[in-house]
């Protein structure tokens, strides 16, 4: 079974200023021959939705999120044996947006929830996203983190913002579910980061080595209130990964540190269109037993979207 | 043999009272500074390391007024070179500068190196938001270049993002590699290695993850048109695609975890990377960083370059077999 876990369709309801440039190559039909140039069995389709940027309102945030969760089921329901559909939540948004996430899953069917790594400045390890970590654990879907737009005037340049800021931003988000405990109060939770984790792997000595030297190390500053009981590598090899990165050497680290059973082949294509037969042989120089390959390549996505 | 990359000394009156944490507030030393020459040489002892370079990264710099600045610098190189003299071919020091700081920052970096014969420089990724890719800092990649000492490029205190990451010591987990990965990206597009081929910058931390997302970094090159909506390239100052001036930059192997240090191994080859340790600070982890190059899968000359070979050569050092 070979499952392309990160690819994404945008609504197309937001095309255009200021929500996306056109053209868009997030496109159903731009997935579809994605999918068929790959040989892929199953497409798992997101929207991550960058345009709620430019949103104010709760109100337009929730409509934006029911619409494209919408227009996702429906490409699904066009191409039920070729896609699977991811619904999009904001985790610290409050009951609406849970309400809509219940909605999504329970009436369309969608299989995972994709949240940005951070929304207007809000991270999912916030309090105040306790209730969607509750939610997403009883209805038992996986949650996938990508990153969203934070961003710093030093990377406006030369497409930094996506080279070094968007993964940044991921990176940090993960760390700070970790030392935030979600994996303390929420055992079963299953999340996926996207592109690696964005260079958590590179980092978690730096995390441990702060944890371990606790007393030693107090000039890196406080570590209090404890919410774990381990080092968080314990808790980083809980994550998942996705293999959205273009880089041999890179995909190699990701799945040393967290194994085969937790990481998943992802392109990012489209948008990456060009991309999608790079991201797949990329798999192939990383050196996997064939029984590695069978739970990379798509063994693990289908136990977490419980394709039968 | 080995030598020893990243290990760090504060003057011994900043060793005693940092302000703080963040300039401001927060706890300063309280007499427990790991960072003395006195735990840099019980280190170099107690692991039988031969030849250790010792940097200082001078995390105090964010706190100094402008005023102060090249004072601060000025003193440790003159501290440096004290030690450098004391131990005598087994410790090599290295000056602190700000790049982009202007011509008596110059001027401090040709006194150290040629007057006061220190091995090296060592720069912050950022200071007080300037990058070493910054115009400002034009002539002090052409100095480098002409005095042909390795450039070390070593976070500050904090990068950008401070406020997402006050607790948990993320600033220091995640924002000083963030900060350091974000400097050498902007070295690569901002055409420093193409200016200044001859320039040898090593980065600390194995490049801060800049190895994880070079994917990232050659896509949003070639797929010039293609990705549009990723933003403008313009103007163009490389040749090539950002993966190839990485592979000319150098890397340290301090990540206390060994499928990072092999993705970097696997990334730059191992002929540009060096074995370091960041201890102290980080004294008791010694050890680990050591076994940590033992254990990457490389064979046992290359395994030599990233204990020693690699870093004589940039340093220069008259050892027998180099070159």
């Amino acid at each position: 079974m070979l499952i392309d876990w990160h690819v994404h369709i945008n609504d197309p309801k937001f095309i255009g200023k200021p929500w996306w440039p056109v053209p868009v190559p997030m496109t159903m039909e731009d997935a579809l021959e994605a999918h068929e140039l790959a040989g892929l069995d199953r497409t798992v389709i997101s929207n991550a939705v960058h345009y709620i940027r430019h949103m104010t309102s709760t109100k337009d945030v929730v409509a934006a999120i029911e619409s494209s969760n919408r227009h996702l089921a429906k490409c699904r329901d066009q191409h039920p044996d070729k896609f699977v559909a991811m619904a999009t939540c904001v985790p610290n948004g409050g009951d609406e947006f849970l309400k809509e996430l219940e909605r999504a899953v329970k009436q369309d069917d969608a299989r995972a929830v994709i949240i940005n790594s951070s929304h207007h400045g809000h991270y999912p390890d916030e309090d105040a996203a306790r209730p969607f970590f509750k939610l997403v654990t009883d209805l038992d879907i996986p949650v996938f983190i990508h990153p969203g737009d934070a961003t710093t005037p030093a990377m406006k340049d030369y497409r930094l913002a996506s080279s070094i800021g968007r993964p940044a931003d991921n990176c940090l988000s993960l760390a700070r579910l970790i030392v935030r405990g979600i994996f303390e109060q929420f055992p079963t939770v299953k999340i996926v980061g996207s592109h690696l984790g964005g260079g958590i792997c590179e980092v978690i000595g730096r995390m441990d080595y702060a944890y371990e030297l606790l007393d030693f190390s107090a000039f890196l500053g406080p570590y209090e209130p404890m919410l774990i009981k381990h080092a968080p590598s314990h808790y980083l090899k809980m994550f998942y990964f996705d293999s959205a990165c273009y880089a041999a050497p890179a995909a190699e680290c990701c799945l040393k540190t967290v194994g085969e059973d937790h990481f998943l082949f992802g392109t990012d294509s489209p948008p990456m269109v060009p991309l999608k037969m790079k991201g797949l042989k990329m798999m192939d120089q990383i050196g996997m037993t064939p029984a590695q390959r069978g739970k990379v390549m798509g063994g693990n996505a289908a136990r977490l979207l419980k394709l039968n | 043999m080995i030598i020893e990359w990243h290990t760090h000394i504060y003057p011994p009156e900043e060793a005693a009272d940092e302000p703080s944490l963040d300039g401001k507030i927060g706890p300063s030393w309280e007499g427990r500074c790991p960072m003395t020459l006195e735990n840099v040489l019980a280190a170099h002892q107690r692991c039988n390391i031969d030849v250790t370079v010792f940097s200082n990264a001078a995390h105090y710099m964010r706190g100094k007024a402008p005023a102060e600045e090249l004072k601060a610098v000025q003193r440790w190189s003159d501290y440096a070179a004290e030690i450098q003299e004391q131990h005598k071919g087994k410790f090599f020091g290295f000056a602190t500068m700000l790049p982009c700081g202007g011509p008596a920052f110059i001027k401090e970096t040709e006194r150290a190196i040629r007057q006061l014969g220190l091995k090296g420089v060592l720069i912050h990724s950022s200071h007080k938001g300037h990058y070493p890719d910054d115009d400002e800092a034009r002539p002090f990649w052409e100095l480098m270049q002409d005095l042909g000492v390795p450039v070390f490029i070593h976070p500050p205190h904090v990068g950008f993002g401070e406020e997402r990451m006050k607790e948990y010591r993320l600033a220091s987990s995640i924002g000083r590699p963030a900060d350091l990965c974000l400097a050498l990206s902007r070295l690569i597009v901002r055409g420093v290695l193409e200016d200044f081929p001859r320039a040898a910058i090593v980065a600390s931390h194995g490049g801060g993850g800049i190895c994880e997302v070079i994917g990232r970094m050659n896509y949003a090159y070639e797929l010039q048109d293609e990705c549009y909506f990723l933003g403008s390239y313009a103007p163009i100052k490389i040749k090539h695609e950002p993966g190839h001036y990485l592979k000319r930059m150098y890397f340290d192997t301090v990540s206390y975890h060994p499928p990072a240090a092999q993705l970097v191994v696997d990334t730059v080859g191992p002929d540009h990377v060096l074995y370091g340790s960041d201890a102290p600070p980080l004294t008791s982890l010694k050890p680990r960083a050591i076994k940590l190059v033992e254990g990457l899968r490389v064979s046992d000359d290359d395994r030599e370059k990233i204990f020693w070979r690699n870093a004589a050569k940039l340093l220069k050092l008259d050892v027998q077999g180099v070159g």
